[in-house]
Formats: structure tokens, C-alpha cells, sequence
């Protein structure tokens, strides 16, 4: 077993902690709702605050710290080996904040709430372990292991036609990501039947990428590429891929959506970036066009799609596929500018969508519906609520000072930058942000402006939602103002990895 | 007058069996003795007599008895140890539930354990003839053990169904026995192996023996095509006859292509196309069928046959460098999940013979959380959702199979494990969906035991894998 430089394993302790709070809450009885919130909101803060010691503990100079290694099965190479550098940190720190403000913020309104909070504590454990997981099939078995969790809470709580669903939600990510495992095996045993090593460590595979030690020919390399692509395609989701999600998010209970859109669909985007690019950086600068139209078909069709829908969590969900058209293209650029920026639009997304569908869920829970046109003038009875709304839609347009327009900036200007990519690409993803700012600022003049109701009229939320909200705008305004939080301790690991990826694409 | 010499027999490489045979043809007669309301002892007996064939296997010795007819060595003792425990977790199953049923007769319990004997010799026979003998005896157990729910009428019907179409499967074997002997002058596998014939008619004889024994074989684990009878028995069998034949004679069945393809060495490059077509025949039709039944016992049929392609595909991968871990490793998964997955579904029959379908298990989880676990947990694993053991056995027989060379059959492999999520993953949200106004279901302390044993199997196996694979490593 490998030490880390802390001493003790932070990692294991992040991916650990929120199980141990789901078992205690198992334990408890059904009738303990008090205790229940307790403990889950008590080991979702503990959680919270090991992310944000290890993001100021992270020394920014690239490569995986506090590593933890330890053998699982020998005998082929299988280890439970986790990591943390420049980019995944920002995922961690993103999931175990959301995951305490996501479950202040619940409304009492499931009867379920033993389960609704052991599995959101289940499933933010299964996201952190498949962000820092640097063993390929660790990784693997932690990114389909979001799945469940997931698709029980839809299942159990969902509204709507929920088991079809939580169906669709399970069923369509597994099948692509069966084919990745497929691809998986073959990797390790192209590397294993050239170095005579067989592992899955991620960091030793691209390493024998970059320095020609594994050298796969041509076809074989797309054929694993398309693979992994395909898994994470379904997962981000990107275009044509995405039709499980509206669904998905629709049913889900509105406090879990917070989670799903805030950090599931990131991992796709995620393992795209850590691994897809790295293991086959020659398939990926081939495969980038046709990528990269599918990302400006996303941007553009759904947030045409968006503009016509009258449920406003559905309009949310199709402006996640938008926004995470932008994250492919940056990443696909294969640039500095581009991977940062698409780091960046992640970690946006996550707060403004996630704020989003909070708000979304405070105005459904207060009317009954989800429907934009059932409301008008909620400005009027709810003054703070609607400035932070107000904020909040804003960033996700991207308006200058605030964080989307950051991301968004640096993943198109990657995207010009980029050989295989270049103008043709962005002009077209630009006219997204037009279209975004369109049914945006629509849904919020339908919602919050006009004149008050005679009945129905929106009061301001609770505190504690009021708290949550002002919160992630305040982080949306720093980021927007200071982006170099972010790229202060990505830097180095982005420039690695681009670094890695120019090196070794012939 | 010449002397006929008898061959030596070394008693400590067939303790396990012996121990087996042994206690069958005694409790046999000690069951005649048993009341009929009693017959919970015969079960016990019959329980004990298996754990202490478990607990013999390591005090076996390691060789070949009888005249080269039956060997043990150490990748014996695991298939033996999974063959034994799927035997123990059965007993305790039926103990259970054909009592409720009020099916219960001690001839249950013997029948069970001459079966186990048949698998026991098919695992360690290393003569042809050994290896028929054992076949036979287990599908005639099995053909019994299936009609026993007499005078049901789909239990009748499947007892017959499954004769008939195990002795046209039996046809093939002993043909192709024939062929073989014809072509080599032995029936020693060992013996075969160094005189596989290098050209002429006798080749042409040699493969046809080849082919036509894997037929016969095929039709045990019911590879596609040979799998028509499996939905129909697997239904109208008693479930814990059917957990018990969905897992035993598959695992012996199985064992015996392995040794077919051990002995041809470098020439199961011969047959290596047919397997491949087999194969990929047998995980696309199990999974795609299995989508359109509602009778639990009858997808879980086609999901094993499927299955069955998979470890094909272990098999495939053996004929190279990885060996025996990636079908072995599968085998064992396998037997653990199904176990798991028919035990649920007999613990949820009620005291009549109706056949559960999907539309039962709506609800589940408001009546009973525990089995709605372990059904969940047995229905991951099938599906070969991490961290169960069904997802390392398919991981270890993908890699396998492209070790081998055959990467396009990995591909086929994650299509058919795509088609098979679906119906693996409704059923386990139907369980989660919806309340049910059933009263709560109930479950004997027996088959509970036998229900924690085998789900505890399936997570701890999945994440401390090196506890089964070290013993499978031996064996290659």
C-alpha cells in the first residue's frame, strides 16, 4: 500500500464518509425524520469540508496527489487507486458542496425521506470515487455505479410515469457504457501484449501513449475510441445521445434533479476529458469535426427545443444539453484555452443549472406546477427571490461578469484556435447564446414579471432556500469576476494534459 | 485360466464423490424409515452428506484412479466446491418450499444428491466414459426431480419434455463417442489428446466425434440452438429444482466442453468457429428473447442461456494464454446470482402452483425490503452492474476473449449484455415502483439462511474477488 504526503487517506475518507451516513440512516427508524436530516445533512458537510481541505492542501503543479494505491486483484493488474490533481479536485469540490446545499434546501414534500436521503448520500459517495478514481476499472465501476442509486430515487419518488423513466435513465447510459467496458478490456490487453504489463492504472497507460510504448494501429484505435466515446456521449448527454434525459429529469423528485444536473451529467463530460483523450489522442483530433458538429447540433437544436416548452424543468434540461455542447467543443479543441474553459462551463453549470432547478422546484412546490404560464409577477410578492433569480439567469446566458460567460468565451475560443476545429465551428455555436438569452429571459418576464395574481401568489421561500441561493450566486459572481480560483489550480494539470496530448498525436 | 486384472482405485482422489454415492444409496434406505410429515430429516441428512463432501475437497488427493478415468487436481477442487455449494443452497431451498407446496418426499433429497454425483463425475471424469456416465446419471435424476410435483400437470409435461429431448441430446454424445474412439483407439482424454489424427478420413471421423459430443453437450447447457427445451422446463419444474438444474448441470455441463477443448490443445483452432458462432448465437437470442416474457421463470431461462454464451466466450478464451479463471470466475458468479435470483422467487410463491410474472413483484420493496435486496442485488449482478461478482466474471471473460484474439466477439458480447439490461433492469424498478396491497411475504428460516448466504456471495465475491480467483488461478 502506497502513503500519500497527508498521512491519512483524505480520498478514501471522501468517498467513505457519505456511505457510512446512508448505512446510519439505514439503521434508523422510518419515523426518525428529524435524526434522518441530521445525519445527512452532518455527513454531507463533513464531506464538504474535506473537499475544500484538499482543494487549499492541492499544491497547483500537475500530476495526481494524495494517492492512495492499494492491490485488489493482483493477479491481473486490478487496483483500487485514486487521485487528485488540478481538474478533478474542482469536480469533488463542486459535488460535496451541492450535495449538503441540495439537501438544506429540501422541502419536506417525500414521503420517502429515509430513502431520498440514504441514496442521494449513496450516490454523491459513487460520484466522488468516479471522479478521483485513477484505475481504469475502478473508475468504471464507480461511474456505473451512480446508476443505481439514481435510478431508485427516480423510481421511488418520482412523479409522472416514473418507472419508465428511471428505465430509460438506467438503461440507455449502461448500454454505452457496456461497450466501453468492452473497450476497457481491449486497451489492457493491447497494453498488457505490448509492454507485457497488465494493468489498468490510467496514469501508466497514457503514459506508454505518449512515450510510444503502446502503439495501437489505426483502426484499432478509433474502434476503442468510439467506445469510450460512446459511453460518455450518452452520459454527457450529447446529440443525438440525449433523449433519455429530458424524461429522466422531468420525473426525478426536484431536490435530486439538483444533484443529477448539477454533477452527473459532468461525468461524461469528465471522462471524455481524463481518459478518452489521452488513451487515443489520434482518434480524437480524427474524430474531432465530426464531434464537434454534433456539439453545435446540441447547442443549437436544444435550446430551439428549449424555447418551446412550457414545463420549466423540461426548458432546463435541454439548456444543460446546450451548455454541455459548449464543454465538448472545448474539450475537443485539444487547447489550453479550450479544456479550461470547458473545466470551467462544467463547474457553471453545476451552480447556475442546479440553482435553476432549485428555484424551479421552490415556485412548484408553492403552486402545484411546473407549467411557466401558471405564473405571473412573482417579483411583485417576492422582491429577493426574484433578484436572485434574476442573477442566476443571467450567468447561465452569459453575460460579461458573471461565470458563464467565462467558460463559455474560453471553450469557443479554443475552439477557434483549434486546427481540427476552428471559426466555422464557433459562429455557429455562438447563435446558441443568443437563443439561450431568448427563452431564458422569456421564461423569467412570463414568470416574474407582469402583474400579480389575485390568487397563487408567490411568497418569498423559506430562509434557508433564500441562504442556498445566495450562496451560489455569490460563487457565480466571484467566478465570474475572478475565474483565476479556477484556473490558479488547474493551470498546471490542463497544461499537462494538452502538453501530453500534442506529444503524442503523430 | 488368465487372470482379469482390476484396475487400482485410489479412494482419496473420489472421496468427494464416494462420500456422495455413499450417503444417496444410504439415505435411500433410511428415508423409508421417515415419517412423511418428517421428511424435513432426509433434508438435513441430505445437507450434512454435502458439507462433508465440501469440507473432503481439500483432503483430496490430487491424480488419476481408475484406470485414467477420473483425475483430481486443483482446478477440480473449485468446480467441485461450486457444484457442492449450489447442491447445499438447493437443499436448503427445497426443504423449504416443497413443503409449502405440500410436494414434499424424501426422494427429493436422494435424487438431488445422485444428480450432484453425476456433476462431481463429469467434473473430474477424464474418460469419455466417465464423462457419459456422468451426464447420464444427472439427467436422470434431473428428468425425475423435474416431474416430481406429480400430479401437476406442467410439472408432468416438463419432466417429459426434458426427457425426450435429454435422450436425443444423449444420442449425439455417445455417437460422437463412437466417432471419436473410432478415430483415436482410446477413450482416456490424455491418450486422445496425443493421437488426434493429422490428416485422412480418421481427422474427418475425429472432428465429426468432436462436433457431435459438443451437441450433446450443448444441449445440457442449452447453448443456441440446442436451448428450445429450457424456457418450458425451467417453468413447469418445482423453482428449487429449477435453481438447482439452472446452476449445477450448467456448471457440469460446462466443465465437460472445457475438458473437450483442453484436450485438443493447439487444434481447438479446428472448432474454434463453431464455438464462436455458438456463442454469439446463444448471448443474442437468450437476451433478446428474454425481453418479451412476463413469467419470471421463464426470463430468468432465457437469461440463462445467454449467460451460457458468456461463458463460451471464457471457454473461447481459454484455448489461450489467460486460462481457466475467466470461465471458471463466470461459473461461479453465475451460480451465486441465479441462486440468489430463484430463491427470491420461491420464497414469493404462494402454497399453489401459479407462475409469478413481472406484474407480482410490483410493490415489492413496500412488503418485503429484504428480498426486494437481494432480488435487486441478484438482478445487478446478472446484468453485471459493479461492484457484484457478475461484473468482474464479465469483465474477466471479455478480456479473456480478446486476449484470445477474437475482439469483435467482445463487441457482440457488450451488444448482448445491452439487450439484457433492459429486461434486468425493469424488473428490478417494478420492484421499486408502485405499493402492493399483498399481505407481506414471508420466508422460512431455511431458505432465508440459504438467501443471506448467497447474497452476502455476490457483493463480498465481487469486491474481494482474489477469494475465489486464487483458487481458479491454481487450476490453470
Amino acid at each position: 500500500m502506497f502513503v500519500n504526503q497527508l498521512g491519512f487517506p483524505l480520498l478514501s475518507l471522501l468517498i467513505g464518509t457519505p456511505l457510512v451516513g446512508a448505512v446510519l440512516i439505514g439503521l434508523t427508524a422510518s419515523s426518525a425524520r428529524s435524526l434522518q436530516r441530521t445525519i445527512a445533512w452532518l455527513f454531507s458537510s463533513i464531506n464538504a469540508v474535506l473537499a475544500v481541505y484538499a482543494l487549499t492542501a492541492l499544491q497547483p503543479i500537475g500530476g495526481y496527489q494524495f494517492v492512495e494505491s492499494i492491490d485488489w486483484l493482483a493477479d491481473i493488474g486490478l487496483k483500487y487507486a485514486v487521485g487528485l490533481d488540478g481538474i478533478n479536485v474542482w469536480m469533488v469540490v463542486l459535488a460535496t458542496l451541492l450535495t449538503p446545499l441540495a439537501l438544506y434546501a429540501a422541502r419536506n414534500e417525500s414521503t420517502h425521506q429515509k430513502s431520498f436521503h440514504a441514496l442521494i448520500l449513496v450516490l454523491s459517495s459513487a460520484l466522488i470515487g468516479a471522479f478521483v478514481a485513477t484505475d481504469l476499472l475502478l473508475f468504471y465501476v464507480f461511474f456505473e455505479l451512480t446508476l443505481v442509486p439514481t435510478a431508485l430515487l427516480i423510481a421511488t419518488q418520482g412523479t409522472g410515469d416514473a418507472k419508465a423513466a428511471a428505465l430509460k435513465f438506467f438503461v440507455y447510459p449502461f448500454v454505452g457504457s457496456v461497450f466501453m467496458l468492452a473497450s476497457i478490456a481491449g486497451l489492457v490487453v493491447t497494453h498488457f501484449q505490448q509492454t507485457g504489463l497488465m494493468t489498468f492504472d490510467s496514469v501508466i497507460i497514457s503514459g506508454a501513449v505518449l512515450n510510444g510504448t503502446l502503439v495501437m494501429d489505426e483502426s484499432l484505435e478509433r474502434l476503442l475510441f468510439a467506445g469510450f466515446f460512446l459511453a460518455f456521449a450518452v452520459k454527457t448527454p450529447l446529440w443525438p445521445f440525449h433523449t433519455w434525459m429530458p424524461q429522466a429529469q422531468v420525473a426525478t423528485p426536484s431536490n435530486g434533479s439538483v444533484d443529477i444536473a448539477g454533477i452527473l451529467l459532468k461525468i461524461g463530460a469528465y471522462g471524455m476529458l481524463r481518459f478518452a483523450l489521452p488513451f487515443f489522442p489520434n482518434a480524437a483530433v480524427w474524430a474531432a469535426p465530426a464531434i464537434g458538429i454534433l456539439a453545435v447540433i446540441s447547442i443549437l437544436y436544444s435550446a430551439v427545443i428549449a424555447f418551446g416548452q412550457h414545463d420549466m424543468k423540461s426548458l432546463l434540461s435541454y439548456a444543460t444539453i446546450s451548455h454541455l455542447g459548449f464543454v465538448m467543443l472545448g474539450i475537443f479543441s485539444q487547447t489550453i484555452e479550450g479544456i479550461t474553459g470547458a473545466l470551467i462551463t462544467m463547474i457553471n453549470s453545476g451552480l447556475t443549472t442546479g440553482a435553476l432547478f432549485l428555484i424551479v422546484g421552490i415556485l412548484a412546490a408553492q403552486r402545484g406546477s411546473r407549467n411557466r404560464e401558471d405564473f405571473s409577477g412573482v417579483w411583485l410578492t417576492a422582491p429577493t427571490f426574484g433578484t436572485l433569480t434574476l442573477i442566476t439567469v443571467f450567468a447561465s446566458i452569459g453575460v460579461p461578469g458573471l461565470n458563464g460567460f467565462v467558460g463559455e468565451f474560453l471553450s469557443m475560443q479554443g475552439a477557434w484556435l483549434a486546427p481540427q476545429l476552428g471559426y466555422g465551428y464557433v459562429s455557429f455555436a455562438v447563435i446558441g447564446i443568443i437563443l439561450s438569452a431568448a427563452y431564458l429571459l422569456r421564461m423569467y418576464r412570463g414568470v416574474f414579471m407582469g402583474a400579480a395574481p389575485e390568487e397563487h401568489a408567490i411568497h418569498e421561500p423559506k430562509t434557508s432556500e433564500i441562504a442556498v441561493l445566495s450562496l451560489l450566486v455569490i460563487a457565480m459572481i466571484v467566478i465570474g469576476l475572478y475565474p483565476s480560483i479556477i484556473t490558479s489550480v488547474s493551470n498546471a494539470s490542463v497544461s499537462e494534459l494538452v502538453r501530453s496530448l500534442t506529444a503524442s498525436s503523430r | 485360466m488368465a487372470q482379469i486384472a482390476l484396475p487400482g482405485i485410489e479412494f482419496m482422489v473420489i472421496l468427494q464423490i464416494l462420500i456422495i454415492f455413499v450417503s444417496a444409496t444410504a439415505l435411500l434406505l433410511i428415508d423409508l424409515f421417515i415419517p412423511t410429515a418428517q421428511k424435513r430429516i432426509t433434508a438435513l441428512l441430505a445437507l450434512a452428506a454435502t458439507i462433508a463432501a465440501l469440507v473432503a475437497g481439500p483432503f483430496s488427493q490430487a491424480g488419476t484412479t481408475m484406470a485414467n478415468a477420473i483425475a483430481f487436481g486443483p482446478s477440480t477442487l473449485i468446480i467441485n466446491s461450486i457444484i457442492l455449494f449450489a447442491t447445499a443452497i438447493s437443499i436448503l431451498f427445497a426443504s423449504d418450499a416443497m413443503h409449502k407446496q405440500g410436494i414434499e418426499r424424501g426422494e427429493t433429497y436422494v435424487l438431488m444428491l445422485l444428480a450432484t454425483g453425476g456433476m462431481l463425475l463429469l467434473a473430474q471424469g477424464s474418460s469419455l466414459v466417465t464423462l457419459f456416465m456422468g451426464l447420464e446419471l444427472l439427467s436422470i435424476a434431473l428428468y425425475v426431480l423435474t416431474a416430481i410435483a406429480y400430479p401437476r400437470i406442467a410439472s408432468e409435461e416438463a419432466g417429459l419434455k426434458y426427457l425426450i429431448i435429454g435422450a436425443f441430446g444423449a444420442g449425439f454424445l455417445v455417437f460422437g463417442i463412437a466417432l471419436t474412439f473410432g478415430a483415436t483407439g482410446s477413450l482416456v482424454l490424455s491418450e486422445i489428446a496425443a493421437r488426434i489424427p493429422s490428416s485422412g478420413i480418421e481427422r474427418g471421423f475425429f472432428f465429426t466425434g468432436i462436433g457431435l459430443m459438443l451437441v450433446g453437450f450443448g444441449y445440457k447447457v442449452s447453448l443456441v440452438p440446442f436451448h428450445m427445451w429450457t424456457p418450458d422446463v425451467y417453468q413447469g419444474a418445482p423453482t428449487p429444482i429449477t435453481a438447482f438444474m439452472s446452476v449445477g448441470s450448467k456448471v457440469a455441463g460446462f466443465i465437460a466442453i472445457i475438458a473437450l477443448v483442453q484436450m485438443l490443445g493447439p487444434e481447438a483452432q479446428v472448432i474454434a468457429p463453431v464455438l464462436m458462432a455458438l456463442a454469439v448465437l446463444t448471448m443474442l437470442v437468450g437476451s433478446v428473447v428474454a425481453i418479451n416474457q412476463t413469467s419470471l421463470k421463464r426470463m430468468l431461462a432465457y437469461s440463462s442461456i445467454s449467460h451460457a454464451g458468456f461463458v463460451l466466450l471464457g471457454v473461447l478464451g481459454s484455448t489461450q494464454a489467460s486460462g481457466l479463471r475467466a470461465p471458471i470466475f463466470y461459473l461461479a458468479a453465475y451460480t451465486l446470482t441465479n441462486l440468489a435470483a430463484f430463491g427470491v422467487i420461491m420464497s414469493l410463491e404462494g402454497s399453489d402452483e401459479r407462475d409469478l410474472t413481472l406484474a407480482d413483484l410490483r410493490g415489492l420493496w413496500s412488503r418485503n425490503p429484504l428480498l426486494t435486496a437481494i432480488m435487486g442485488l441478484a438482478l445487478l449482478s446478472l446484468a453485471g452492474v459493479p461492484p457484484t461478482v457478475g461484473f468482474l466474471g464479465k469483465f474477466l471473460v471479455v478480456s479473456a476473449v480478446w486476449q484470445a484474439g477474437y475482439g469483435w466477439l467482445a463487441l457482440v458480447a457488450a451488444l448482448a449484455s445491452a439487450f439484457a439490461a433492459f429486461f434486468y433492469v425493469r424488473t428490478l424498478l417494478t420492484m421499486f415502483s408502485g405499493t402492493s396491497d399483498e399481505p407481506r411475504a414471508t420466508t422460512s428460516t431455511s431458505s432465508a439462511l440459504a438467501l443471506l448466504i448467497v447474497a452476502v456471495g455476490i457483493i463480498a465475491v465481487g469486491l474481494m474477488p482474489w477469494s475465489i480467483s486464487a483458487l481458479a488461478l491454481a487450476g490453470s
